[in-house]
């Protein structure tokens, strides 16, 4: 099948609603964090970082739901290997699932109060690194089962990674405010800790050898 | 409830209690909070607050259990199979509430006795405990395991369980203090402000109310069923309304408790604690009394009295008071605060007082009181130490200074080594005590100290940084 046939019909076969959810609960809150909350540009530019942060992991782990094909089990004999179908797949969750928070990033962007700098690049960091999270921590349990339990797993290891890191103190704290001095080299660290879900992707995207 | 129904909930509950989810959660909860507590002192206004904020953990874990119980009839494949069992969705939706809520109750009170009794190891707990907020804990894990049923029933999907819960987490923390959130969590230790915490458990049982009903009304809309919702929304409103109209969820009202203090004299000394941390005052006497033992009797006079002050009373006490805070430690975490305490009054027998509000930002190295300061630390146990403080001017610039248990006073290894090898001597008290008038004084010098305290070979002494002490 030519690439733009499979990723048709990858696109219309994975499950968007967990996405579609995901990013109608992202919208509240970046409607509920214009309208309805502090608008002191400390307190908004502080606000709307929170919800970027937050849209971010709900949004990807609803990206990660699109991962699952139910069907995997019977594509056992299917002559493509299982890496191209995962890939397609991942690829197209991430696109889609991207698009959907880079609408959220749009809004936060017109709502930065306007005498601070939007810090554009070390929020995409944070984005992808979290959208990419998602993916790779839905897509290890994939290999196994093919079905709800790893979308499951897959948020609940997500999540628990993100409690983690707010454990995470000093230094290492990972989610500084825009305009924090430290901005520029906490985000040049998101960039070099992305390798690492990519790397997992990788490996359970292999092809599955049937024992 | 009939028979079926009943079957099913116990079914349901067994199937809870093995849950690996609710489990993790509640280890998470207890070693969190545990380790977090392990070296403070319980104050139970703080404790008991937020006990009520990390059972939440429990309710989430709940809350995921029971979602993913309620979600199996939206499962691929479920629907034909259930459709032959014994009672409806709604039948099953009962049975899921039933065990989730008892469960929850029963799991979430467990964890949080124990956590309670932890914080009862080698403690002396101070501060106002309100049941109330430790129940609304309870409460609001088993509200959760409740939302756990409603959220299935009305988004069946599996992303509606975490995204409820991150905006809950989200909601939690960004309203701030908001009395119709759940959970109303404090920021700080700054002082002992009331709560409506009575009213805000009676908001919450009828939020409860609400959701509970709201997990059923979904698939069997009776009268009675619908009746109930109108009941329990009237319940919120009513509740919410009063909870709202509460003296204490407008302003911050620091508690009665914290208005006096107790003020009692031991062994020459005053202390002054606010009322519900008078048990602490045998804690710092403990602290205090060994420096006044070593205090030659006749300078023993005029000392300054021990006042506990909080962050919104700064001003509290005579500006020679040495003041300490609504927190102390246990375990081994009291040693900071017990130093800072000694060292305030060490810093004022030598003749820099102002306790450890008093700017001095000035070095102790070369003069002969440094030695006396130290070696009161030392005599009582304590191991003094120098550190780096930063305070931020008004445009946010961080400023280093050096500091020690004495305040903004930094001194050096010459002072730290005498003030050890006068520890060592079997008559340092009556080396020190025969000089004393002189070593306190700024003018004396190390090497003075080292002739009259019959200290030979001491290391060189460093050169001062910054301004010498006045």
């Amino acid at each position: 099948m030519p690439l733009t046939t499979t990723l048709k019909f990858s696109t219309r076969a994975a499950n968007w609603n967990p996405l579609v959810i995901a990013w109608a609960v992202s919208i509240v809150l970046i409607v509920v964090t214009v309208a309805a909350m502090n608008p002191h540009p400390v307190n908004r530019m502080a606000n709307l970082t929170i919800c970027l942060r937050v849209s971010a992991i709900i949004i990807g782990i609803g990206a990660a739901f699109a991962l699952i094909d139910v069907m995997e089990p019977t594509f056992a004999a299917a002559p493509r290997p299982r890496r191209r179908r995962r890939w397609i797949r991942t690829g197209v969750a991430f696109v889609i699932g991207g698009t959907a928070w880079l609408v959220i990033l749009a809004g936060a962007w017109a709502a930065f109060p306007a005498t601070m700098t939007f810090p554009g690049p070390g929020f995409l960091a944070e984005g992808g690194m979290c959208v990419l999270t998602a993916l790779a921590a839905t897509a290890v349990p994939l290999r196994r089962r093919s079905d709800w339990t790893a979308g499951v797993m897959g948020c609940a290891l997500t999540l628990t990674l993100c409690v983690a890191t707010l454990f995470l103190t000093g230094p290492a704290w990972p989610w500084p405010w825009a305009g924090d001095p430290v901005w520029d080299t906490v985000h040049a660290r998101w960039l070099g800790v992305l390798p690492i879900p990519i790397a997992v992707l990788l490996h359970a995207n292999r092809d599955v050898v049937l024992t | 409830m009939n028979h079926a129904v009943r079957q099913l909930a116990l079914f349901e509950a067994k199937l809870l209690l093995r849950s690996p989810v609710l489990w993790t959660s509640v280890a998470a909860m207890l070693s969190w909070r545990t380790f977090g507590t392990w070296r403070t002192m319980p104050v139970w206004h703080v404790e008991t607050v937020q006990t009520a904020t990390a059972v939440t953990l429990v309710g989430a874990g709940a809350f995921i259990a029971t979602n993913l119980a309620a979600l199996r009839d939206s499962r691929p494949g479920l629907a034909e199979l259930l459709s032959t069992v014994p009672g409806g969705r709604a039948a099953r939706s009962v049975a899921i509430l039933v065990a989730g809520m008892v469960v929850t109750a029963v799991v979430s009170a467990l964890a949080c006795a124990v956590h309670l009794v932890s914080l009862l190891i080698a403690s002396v707990p101070a501060g106002r405990f309100d049941a109330y907020e430790v129940l609304a804990g309870v409460v609001v894990a088993v509200l959760m395991a409740a939302a756990g049923v409603a959220v299935a029933r009305w988004v069946p999907s599996l992303i509606a369980a975490p995204a409820v819960l991150v905006v809950y987490v989200w909601a939690v923390f960004q309203t701030g203090r908001n009395w119709l959130m759940p959970l109303v969590p404090i920021a700080g230790v700054s002082g002992d402000f009331s709560r409506p915490s009575g009213w805000h458990l009676v908001y919450l049982t009828a939020l409860l109310a609400l959701i509970t009903v709201l997990g059923v009304v979904r698939d069997r809309r009776s009268r009675v069923t619908v009746a109930a919702v109108g009941v329990s929304l009237a319940g919120v409103v009513a509740s919410g309304t009063a909870t709202l109209a509460q003296p204490e969820a407008r302003a911050r009202v620091l508690d009665a408790s914290q208005a006096g203090q107790v003020c009692r004299r031991l062994n020459g000394m005053e202390y002054c604690a606010y009322a519900r941390f008078a048990g602490w005052i045998p804690i710092w006497q403990g602290v205090i009394d060994p420096i006044v033992r070593a205090i030659p009797p006749d300078r023993r006079s005029g000392l300054p009295g021990i006042v506990q002050v909080s962050a919104g009373q700064r001003s509290r006490g005579g500006a020679a008071d040495i003041t300490t805070g609504l927190a102390w430690g246990r375990n081994g975490g009291e040693a900071p605060l017990a130093r800072s305490m000694a060292g305030q009054l060490a810093a004022t027998v030598i003749g820099l007082p102002g306790g450890s509000r008093a700017f001095h930002n000035c070095d102790l190295r070369g003069q002969a009181r440094a030695v006396v300061a130290l070696w009161l630390l030392k005599q009582a146990g304590l191991e003094p130490g120098t550190y780096e403080r930063t305070f931020y001017d008004v445009s946010n610039r961080p400023m280093a200074y050096r500091a020690s248990d004495f305040g903004l006073i930094d001194y050096g290894q010459a002072e730290l080594a005498a003030a050890d090898r006068v520890l060592a001597a079997r008559d340092s008290r009556e080396r020190l005590w025969a000089h004393w008038r002189t070593l306190v004084s700024p003018e004396t010098s190390m090497a003075t100290a080292a002739c009259l305290l019959r200290l030979d070979s001491l290391p060189p002494a460093e050169n001062v940084r910054g301004t010498p002490c006045r």
